[in-house]
């Protein structure tokens, strides 16, 4: 069967697609950024908790973990804007793949419920949990990492359109893209991120925290950040070793464009190491900001590439239609002066104090 | 069919649905009412100086962080994934139409959860005034992301003016935006009293519990109130379709109406009792009965408002299949399994039969049922059916009821669906039923001398084709009711008629003198005609035996009504009985003329194929009792009557009650259309693009059938019922348009609106026709006459009542069917019971089966050869059949 047959029609777009590519990149990172946060803070509160209890320490300093549910919160919502405006562009590739793996794909619903209320439990009843307080953000934690594979599983093979004739023989919604070499590594590439992001949040949390043993403790956290951010780094390589041929040499040598955005945020990510290493906090958050922002670019570029065989971004059809953008463009610009007017009313009391619970 | 499908069997789309995005709809809902809920009480607390107020308020601010921020948020992102599963045409059609919308609901989501998060946080570290301004905050995004998804849910119900201008603007102003926002915002606030109750019954201290749970008992009254303002605007808002579909059109529609009905009270009681000083475990139990109401009351509108856009998704774009509506003519002419992407069998033959159904099965049915499955499970719903009952119905689909799209597709794709539901769903076969055949007793004619006997009788029944519908405990279509008519010839050179001074009388053959042993009409008499009959006594006071009476109207002797029954004391089924008719001198007794006819009856009408059951009798007739209620719950639930609930209780109905029926003098009721055109008009759109063998699943004119009514001369010809009457569907248009012509125009509409005429070109070219007024003329083709030129007769009907067949006179004052014989049974005959059974009279009188005088043999009558037509142009000529035995 020839495959690119079963490839869907996809609609028409009301506006220039480079704005939606725009909109997808930026909310993008946004949701990166705070997902890895999100997984680096239950990774460190999970180890610092089971690390105090092996010392018997009394204090358990699972102070971070009080935010895990503040960044879940924002991880979810900030998922939905580039999960919006990726189905705007690639949503007939997107709605196929997650049909083909529905079950896993709407269990995603389930498994984030239970770990958002599992965060909660750990963050409101932990004198409760005791020994199960580990267990309880483990599972949250396990959880969350669930729900990442599945979407990493749904994005893969929405670019894998030769998996799909696998549908014929298995159409209950239960296909995984696992025999995808580019799957292992992309996962692993986003694990060891959070991971390596569990270091800098550490890090943040003694430099607000302050007191005895906060210098050594952002030291360490960069420390951490930095060997996971080489570990990634090997993950990155596997990962494009691992693309098809020709996706390989564009972003390898052949794509001016490809490989110079590339080679650029891996610049970018060795010097974020090296400043890591040296200790640096602000430069290093700064230099991973930088890194992850260029690092979606590449991404979307491997999209790109990936699925030009049987599908152009600007080969989407067009319908003009402007005004509804600068509605949004107009709310934007609202909701930012709203939670500033939020933030500044709050800012200062939760600054000193945290939140009660 | 531009996405894969997913196959959950035992599960069904509906019921994840129903599962995941109305509890979401009652959270969400709830997140926007509490805003308001959470700063009002709040005030209260500080204008009253009431820490307890405001410890409530701190208490229900965390319940309801934990069930709108968690399950409001995740349940929200639930239904996204839900729909691009079920509905991924649909998904991304709204999402590419109102990206904008998606994204700005997306910026007031953030402000709502920073807003919450800093009023639940810093509840005690801020001011009261700068407190209450982040919930107001919270309030005016919370509203705003019900504005805008409002705006594009009622779009999928409404899309205005966007199927035309694909506007994002005229798709979310559309016409019911506004009315539906009113509602919404009245549910969320009532939502927000409902939950207020979860947290006020838990108060501790007494005073402050009774004094919260009823302001908790307001904020629900109040907006109560104004939800059921809103749902009547939203409701007269919504397009007529929308409306029958809401009022009992859609049949899955009837749970969510009484849920939502039985709700308002409930919630209305329950909230007054809140306002009591009512002991605390009843307020609990209270508390979730209320919850509960308001589930019901919620879920059964949206479940209303997703019902009431079938067949749609979005009108005007998507069908509830997933496939677009502008592709409806090329899927028709290319088929299904060549324009869908996901299909494995692009073309069927008889080895991928059952698969290639089963993959049109999904396409065009899964979205909504399930194999199986706990809602909208396709098994029992078409389990009545034949294999050609399921084409039928397949091609009915989404005509008369739009709740359902109709089917796409060929002719094939049709059959291999029906094939696969019937042969692999059901495990039915897919060959219809055979049946014994028929069994009669030779009949020979009675005696004539031609030199000796002085008088010529001839007798017909007034239709050669003639159908008791036989199961009376349930409806009547035509009740046992057979008319004789006669003709007495005084022979001679000039013969003349007899009128007067003789006795007609007319019996039974053996085995047939008691029609009441085998009908149960005489049992409803009461109900169907108005009047308790005496057994074996027709609605016209004719027994089975008796006489004819004169009429000076048509000159000829006739016994109306009466009771024949197709099944002889012996046991069997004889649709042909024969008739002794007999003339007497009244004053002498003396015998003048006897003769034998064939009196038609049948009970072989094929409902079962389609309405389940069987036929009742193992020869192929009769209507089971289980066939006749399926067609009452099929009326029942198109119509809105409830005649098997009647009939149930004792009360069956003739169907000339309410609908007009010339056959037996039925007027019926104004505003129903008449019988002819509401059966022929609903089955025309349902047995399409056949000949012959659709007018036969009703009437006995199959030539592979028990009774084969259809037996004379146009028969041997090679004619069949449409070429007088044509296909169904011109038939049916014809029925239609004369009802049209008096008024009923909006009864017609809903059965032409997709009624594909055959040999019109639309049904605006259907010549209007009153059923037994404006018949098929037979000088249509018999002009002057003469040998015909065409075989069509469709279409020019007789002007009146007077000029059909069997009221027609020759110049001799003979009625037409007295030499022809009956219509459908025109001399010569082939009975399939024995081939001369109709040709008895003709056998009697000059032993030849053609025409009464055929090929010149005048003498039966006028004593002497005879070479002027004197009945007729063209009498006698040669008969171009061979009619002489």
């Amino acid at each position: 069967m020839d495959y690119t047959s079963l490839v869907p029609q996809a609609d028409a777009i009301s506006v220039h697609w480079v704005w939606f590519e725009i909109l997808l990149i930026v909310t993008f990172v946004l949701h990166l950024l705070v997902m890895n946060a999100m997984v680096g803070t239950a990774v460190l509160s999970l180890v610092e908790h089971v690390r105090s209890r092996r010392r018997k320490t009394p204090d358990l300093p699972h102070g971070p973990a009080k935010n895990l549910t503040f960044l879940i919160a924002f991880t979810v919502n900030l998922g939905v804007a580039p999960l919006l405006f990726v189905q705007v562009i690639y949503g007939h590739l997107l709605y196929t793949s997650t049909v083909l793996m529905a079950v896993w794909w709407l269990s995603v619903v389930g498994i984030l419920l239970v770990a958002y209320y599992a965060a909660y439990l750990y963050k409101m009843k932990l004198d409760r949990l005791q020994a199960m307080g580990p267990w309880v953000l483990g599972t949250s934690l396990v959880l969350l990492l669930l729900v990442a594979f599945f979407v990493v599983n749904a994005f893969s093979l929405a670019m894998r359109p030769e998996k799909w004739t696998e549908y014929f023989r298995s159409s209950g919604g239960l296909i995984l893209n696992l025999d995808d070499p580019t799957l292992a590594p992309r996962y692993l590439h986003f694990l060891l991120a959070s991971f390596a992001v569990a270091g800098l949040v550490r890090a943040l949390w003694w430099k607000l925290k302050g007191g005895d043993g906060s210098k050594q403790n952002i030291r360490q956290g960069l420390r951490w950040f930095a060997w996971l951010s080489l570990g990634q780094a090997a993950a990155g390589l596997w990962y494009l070793f691992a693309q098809p041929e020709r996706v390989f040499h564009l972003f390898a040598f052949d794509g001016v464009l490809q490989s110079t955005i590339l080679w650029v945020a891996v610049g970018v990510a060795s010097v974020m190491v090296v400043v890591a290493f040296l200790g640096r906090f602000v430069l290093s958050v700064s230099l991973f900001v930088v890194t992850v922002s260029i690092m979606a670019v590449v991404r979307e570029l491997v999209r790109q590439a990936t699925v030009e065989p049987f599908f152009k971004v600007q080969q989407l059809e067009t319908i003009p239609q402007y005004s509804p953008l600068i509605m949004f463009l107009a709310v934007f610009v609202l909701g930012a002066i709203l939670l500033t007017v939020v933030l500044k009313l709050a800012l200062r009391p939760l600054a000193v104090q945290g939140g009660k619970l | 069919m531009n996405y894969p499908i997913w196959d959950i069997p035992g599960v069904g789309y509906s019921l994840l649905m129903v599962v995941i995005s109305v509890p979401h709809v009652f959270a969400a809902h709830f997140a926007v009412g509490a805003g308001l809920f959470l700063v009002m009480a709040e005030k209260k607390g500080y204008r009253e100086k009431n820490d307890s107020i405001i410890d409530y308020v701190r208490s229900h601010s965390r319940f309801f962080l934990l069930l709108s921020m968690v399950y409001g948020a995740v349940s929200g992102v639930g239904i996204w994934f839900l729909i691009s599963l079920i509905h991924p045409a649909a998904t991304s059609a709204l999402i590419h139409t109102f990206v904008f919308g998606w994204a700005a609901e997306w910026v007031f989501f953030v402000v709502e959860i920073a807003a919450l998060f800093v009023y639940f946080y810093a509840f005690d570290r801020m001011s009261p005034r700068n407190h209450m301004i982040v919930g107001w905050i919270y309030l005016f995004a919370a509203w705003m992301s019900l504005f805008i998804i409002n705006g594009i849910i009622t779009f999928m119900l409404t899309p205005g003016q966007w199927p035309q201008d694909h506007s994002f603007w005229s798709g979310f102003f559309n016409p019911t935006m506004w009315q539906s926002l009113f509602f919404r915002t009245s549910v969320a606030f009532m939502l927000t009293g409902l939950f207020g109750f979860v947290t006020a019954v838990r108060i501790k201290d007494e005073k402050t519990r009774v004094m919260m749970t009823r302001y908790c008992a307001k904020w629900v009254l109040v907006p109560l109130l104004f939800t059921s303002l809103a749902a009547y605007l939203y409701f007269m808002a919504i397009p007529s379709s929308a409306r029958e579909m809401i009022l009992g059109k859609s049949p899955e529609m009837s749970l969510y109406v009484n849920m939502f009905i039985i709700a308002f009270p409930l919630i209305l009681a329950g909230a007054v009792l809140m306002m009591l000083r009512l002991p605390l475990m009843l307020t609990r139990g209270l508390t979730v009965i209320l919850l509960v109401s308001g589930f019901m009351y919620f879920g059964g509108f949206e479940w209303m408002r997703e019902a009431a856009r079938r067949p749609y998704v979005i009108p005007g774009l998507l069908y509830s299949s997933s496939i677009y509506v502008d592709q409806e003519e090329k899927i028709n002419k290319a088929g299904i399994l060549q324009t869908a992407k996901w299909v494995q069998y692009k073309k069927i033959d008889s080895s991928n039969r059952m698969k290639a159904g089963r993959e049109i099965f999904r396409i065009q049915c899964q979205s909504c049922h399930t194999v199986g499955g706990l809602l909208n499970d396709i098994v029992p719903r078409t389990r009545k059916f034949s294999y050609f009952g399921m084409k039928s119905m397949i091609n009915g689909l989404g005509k008369m009821n739009t709740y359902m799209p109709r089917f796409m597709g060929t002719q094939k794709e049709r059959d291999a669906l029906a094939a696969y539901i019937v042969g692999e769903l059901q495990q039915k076969g897919l060959e219809e039923k055979t049946f014994d055949q028929p069994k009669s007793t030779k009949q020979e004619p009675a005696d004539f001398d031609m030199e000796k006997d002085d008088y010529v009788l001839l007798a017909w029944n007034d239709l050669g084709m003639h159908c008791v519908s036989d199961c009376d405990p349930w409806f009547v279509l035509l009740p046992p009711a057979n008319t004789i008519w006669a003709q007495l010839i005084k022979r001679g050179a000039s013969p003349s008629l007899v009128t007067h001074d003789v006795e007609l009388s007319y019996s039974p053959e053996a085995g047939f003198e008691h029609p009441e042993k085998h009908s149960r009409f005489w049992k409803y008499s009461k109900q169907l005609v108005g009047k308790q009959l005496q057994p074996g006594i027709g609605a016209a006071g004719k027994g089975i035996s008796g006489t004819l009476e004169y009429s000076h109207e048509h000159g000829a002797y006739v016994a109306e009504f009466i009771p024949v029954m197709p099944y002889p004391d012996s046991g069997g089924f004889n649709p042909f009985p024969v008739f002794s008719i007999t003339a007497k001198d009244k004053k002498t007794g003396k015998v003048l003329a006897k003769t034998k006819i064939v009196i038609p009856t049948s009970t072989e009408m094929s409902c079962y194929k389609c309405h389940g059951g069987s036929f009742s009798k193992v020869e192929g007739t009769g209507v089971s009792d289980e066939t006749a209620m399926d067609i009452l719950a099929v009326h029942d639930r198109i119509e809105g009557t409830d005649l098997l609930t009647q009939a149930k209780h004792g009360h069956p109905y003739m169907c000339s009650a309410c609908h007009a029926d010339a056959a037996v003098g039925s007027k019926g009721k104004e505003g129903v259309l008449n019988l002819s055109a509401a059966i022929h008009g609903w089955h025309a759109n349902i047995l399409v693009g056949m000949g012959p063998e659709a007018c036969g699943n009703c009437h006995p004119s199959n030539a592979d059938a028990s009774t084969q009514c259809f037996r004379g001369r146009h028969k041997k010809i090679g004619l069949n019922c449409t070429d007088c009457h044509g296909a169904l569907e011109d038939h049916a248009a014809g029925l239609l348009a004369f009802e049209a012509s008096i008024g009923n125009k909006k009864k017609v509409d809903r059965l032409t609106a997709h009624l594909k005429t055959r040999s019109l070109h639309s049904f605006k070219d259907a010549p209007p026709r009153q059923p037994w007024v404006n018949e098929p003329d037979c000088m249509s083709c018999h002009e002057g006459y003469k040998k015909p030129k065409t075989r069509r007769a469709f279409g020019i009907w007789t002007k009146s009542g007077n000029e059909l067949y069997r009221n027609r006179k020759d110049l001799a004052g003979l009625s037409c069917p007295a030499c022809h014989n009956s219509p459908h049974a025109i001399f010569p005959t082939s009975n399939p019971l024995e081939k001369n059974r109709d040709n008895l009279p003709m056998l009697q009188y000059q032993h030849a089966v053609g025409t009464m005088g055929t090929n010149g043999r005048c003498k039966v009558c006028h004593r002497v050869d005879k070479q002027h037509p004197i009945h007729h142009p063209n009498i006698p000529g040669k008969d171009h059949m061979d009619t002489t035995e």
